[in-house]
């Protein structure tokens, strides 16, 4: 082939690619459309009606893991002793942490150690003490080795007493009535085994003890960017999945789980880095695999906000990290694909992610090169070349503009019009530049998962600026 | 042809397409662009009149609760699918409280014959909204289109009927109620157990206990629950009936769970051998509510059985048996010779003494 026909070729594939790719997007919006509009139907007609009366929602076990988060955990803590839910425990657990959480946490709650029979029913780290205070019956505290995230979790899931068990980032911000939301499908359906919310981003909003009050848009660029991406990613990525049951994230910073199904398919994987959607699919394709009835779901109601990196590195690390999780979560669990019996969730879902979200960057930065050094040696004119650039990048505005318009159907978060317009601008200028640098990320996570390195912990530099004042005020 | 026109061919063809697909990307976003600046401006304009709404109304409906409705103003045409949500609104604020004069004023705006209209013309949202206004006026005259819904395909619909007919007549209207509850699979748990207990018990648990006790055994388990939500338990011996004849480990396990009769407890007595773990679970924390000393040993041999929940709710139960204090409670755990009874017995020791 010479290198006339290559990049002939090149531009075929990558215009029938960014067409492909256009079409399942704007299915999966189609869907979230339907979906959100019965959803606020539904959530008008229980304003006039009442909610659901307490007595009837299950008792949950919020499971929160901890690594190095002194600066973050006592403020989280707090909060989530506040939570508007009948019946509830906080099992906080301590990962080894190597900076002061253990101590901080111990002194300012005043726990003291509790002879727990401890019963190890998912393997984990060595656990080395309980702690509990008698004021405060609804707080436990595990102190344990150092095993990761989900190694944390699955203790936390031994220990819990209650039968529905929510996972919670130590750093999240929910909502008071966060809990009642997430559980509405366990109550709508008993086949339910896990339900997910939305999660936003906090930055730029007002949060007082604990709580985010007031939505408000960031002015580091960065996160008005993410907040793009957040809605991007929860209003019509997965609510366009979830009434196919073909949901396959369920993000970690908040989630519900049936505690009994996940013990019985192994817990949390400790050996992956995203461990949250790498359970969700594991459940999938081993409940399938048993014939077991089953529904997966998504609240969209924003229950849950977290803080987006404002620096680049930061942002670099957490893509990065992104993507190797979802890498390995897909390779794991191939099974699905295709499988006779999988439904949308093998013949639509589990294609459309590995085409799109787990190899899409290695198209959409060779793409770039190709396009771009097909330009440079005079092989594509500067008409195509143009042209070809528009596309991907008014394919990516398109996406981001039919995010916003969910969210105006839906929640209208961000009230003020300036607001709109300053996300309407973000939308645009989040493709020049900023995507682009973003699929570099994700393809230097695809390398990193091909070469195999070690999982970790995620770490995140956090400016938490709301909570600073707190802290300090919890330290004296 | 040669290669190259072939080549400025199949060029051209490419960015032809790219072309067309720039041109319907850019229509595409300027379509939603105008979508999103419509739906704002509606969204603007629908706040706007609901802030004015409850501005007007909120107060005259707080006088009119209080018993001052001289002052009522007429009620604008327009005004009128605001002016419902808002006393809806107001309404279910204020359940249990003196609603009279509330649907009073709703009677006197016809407020009623506007519900029937929506009711028979109107989209979902407000067909819905006339349900529940009907109800909450509880208006007899939509009784048997009320009925007629608890048929509807669409659960939202049958399931919002069936909270306006509890609201209207209770007693006659759970007759139609609760048989319905075994043919609408879509009707959630949650909202079912919401709508009966807006009921009288004295209404309801005659006719849940003949349904509970006749279902087929994969109904049994959510009836059985239903009769706890409701707070039939005291009202009626099903639970022991059922529990003496069943053969299903499941629907044992419920009645175990639930069951607050002091004479099943030799029936009860009987599963705590039971084969499987959540029988015996449960069979243990009823011996902690019904039991006597005579059950410490039965508990205390499962204290070391080889189930953590079933150690656990033994050692619970142990505790909430009369007549034994701390002291005795300790001394009995530091008697035990297999460990996991020891260990279950110091940790729920330990988490009483929290209490």
């Amino acid at each position: 082939m010479n290198l006339e026909t290559f990049f002939l070729v090149s531009q075929w594939f990558f215009i029938s690619y960014f067409i492909l790719q256009a079409s399942c997007y704007l299915m999966l919006n189609f869907s979230a459309m339907i979906s959100i509009s019965r959803y606020m139907g539904e959530l008008s007609l229980s304003k006039i009606q009442g909610a659901a009366t307490a007595d009837v929602m299950p008792p949950i076990s919020l499971i929160v893991p901890a690594y190095n988060e002194e600066l973050t955990i006592i403020n989280s803590i707090q909060a989530l002793l506040q939570l508007d839910y009948p019946e509830y425990e906080i099992i906080v657990i301590n990962d080894g942490s190597t900076d002061n959480t253990f101590q901080k946490i111990i002194d300012y709650f005043e726990l003291k150690p509790f002879p727990e029979a401890y019963r190890q029913r998912l393997k984990t780290q060595p656990v080395k003490q309980f702690y509990t205070n008698k004021q405060r019956h609804k707080l436990r505290f595990i102190d344990k080795e150092n095993g990761g995230k989900a190694d944390a979790i699955n203790v936390g899931i031994n220990a819990s007493r209650y039968p529905l068990f929510c996972t919670v980032d130590a750093d999240s911000i929910l909502q008071h009535n966060s809990l009642q939301r997430i559980v509405q499908p366990f109550l709508d359906d008993p086949s339910t085994v896990a339900s997910g919310g939305t999660v936003r981003v906090v930055n730029g909003c007002s949060v007082k003890k604990g709580f985010m009050y007031k939505a408000g848009l960031p002015k580091n660029y960065l996160a008005l960017f993410q907040i793009v991406e957040y809605i991007r990613a929860f209003l019509f990525g997965r609510l366009g999945w979830s009434p196919m049951n073909a949901l396959l994230i369920i993000s970690g910073a908040f989630g519900l789980f049936h505690k009994e199904t996940v013990v019985s398919v192994g817990g949390y994987s400790a050996d992956t880095i995203g461990e949250d959607m790498e359970l969700v699919v594991r459940l999938h394709r081993l409940l399938r695999k048993r014939k077991q009835k089953y529904r997966i779901t998504f609240v969209p109601d924003p229950i849950c906000w977290t803080e987006a990196p404002e620096s680049l590195r930061v942002l670099q690390h957490q893509r990065i990290r992104w993507q190797r999780g979802l890498a390995e979560s897909l390779s794991k669990n191939m099974g699905l694909l295709f499988h006779p019996k999988s439904g949308a969730l093998g013949f639509l879902a589990f294609p459309f992610m590995m085409f799109f979200e787990w190899l899409g960057p290695v198209v959409e930065v060779f793409g770039y090169i190709i396009i771009t050094v097909g330009f440079a040696t005079d092989f594509i004119n500067l008409h195509t070349f143009l042209v070809l650039m528009g596309i991907a990048v008014g394919f990516g505005i398109l996406l981001s503009v039919t995010a916003l318009l969910l969210e105006e159907m839906s929640f209208h978060i961000y009230e003020r019009p300036v607001e709109l317009f300053r996300l309407f601008l973000a939308t645009i200028v989040e493709n020049f530049g900023y995507r682009q640098l973003n699929s570099v990320w994700r393809l230097i996570g695809l390398v990193q998962w091909v070469v195999g390195k070690k999982a970790a912990w995620g770490e995140m530099t956090r400016s938490s600026n709301w909570q600073k004042d707190q802290s300090s005020r919890a330290n004296d | 042809m040669d290669i190259d026109s072939a080549s400025v061919i199949v060029t051209e063809q490419i960015t032809d397409i790219a072309i067309y697909s720039v041109i319907g990307l850019s229509l595409m976003v300027l379509a939603l662009i105008i979508q999103v600046v419509f739906l704002r401006l509606r969204y603007l304009s629908l706040d706007k009149q609901h802030v004015h709404s409850v501005k007007k109304w909120r107060p005259i409906l707080t006088q009119v609760l209080l018993g001052d409705s001289t002052d009522t103003p007429i009620l604008l045409r327009r005004e009128t699918c605001m002016f419902i949500e808002e006393w809806n609104r107001m309404f279910v604020s204020l359940r249990g409280d003196n609603l009279t004069p509330l649907q009073k004023l709703a009677t006197r705006f016809r407020i009623n014959y506007f519900a029937h209209n929506m009711l028979k013309k109107g989209r979902l949202r407000n067909r819905l909204l006339a349900i529940v206004t009907l109800g909450n006026m509880q208006e007899y005259s939509a009784w048997d289109d009320l009925i007629e819904l608890l048929n509807d395909p669409n659960s939202v619909i049958s399931l919002t009927a069936a909270r306006a007919l509890i609201q209207i007549d209770s007693e006659h209207a759970v007759e139609h109620i609760i048989p319905m509850i075994l043919k609408h699979d879509d009707w959630t748990w949650s909202n079912v157990a919401n709508i009966l207990r807006q009921a009288n018990p004295l209404h309801i648990c005659e006719h849940l206990a003949k349904l509970a006790a006749s279902a087929p055994v994969d109904k049994q388990p959510g009836l059985l629950r239903y009769l706890e939500a409701t707070h039939c338990l005291q009202l009626t011996n099903v639970i022991h009936e059922i529990l003496s004849a069943t053969k299903d480990d499941r629907v044992a396990s419920i009645c175990l769970h639930i069951i607050s009769d002091p004479a099943a407890l030799n029936e009860v007595r009987k599963y705590t051998s039971h084969q499987r773990w959540h029988v015996r679970m449960h069979a243990a924390s009823a011996l902690g509510r019904l039991g006597s000393q005579e059950d410490l040993l039965t508990l205390l041999e499962l204290t070391a059985d080889e189930n953590w929940w079933v150690r656990y709710r033994s050692a619970q139960a142990i505790t909430k048996l009369p007549k034994l204090s701390l002291a005795d409670l300790k001394e009995l755990r530091d008697k035990q010779k297999d460990k996991y009874a020891r260990d279950i017995l110091t940790h729920v020791l330990a988490e009483t003494e929290q209490l």
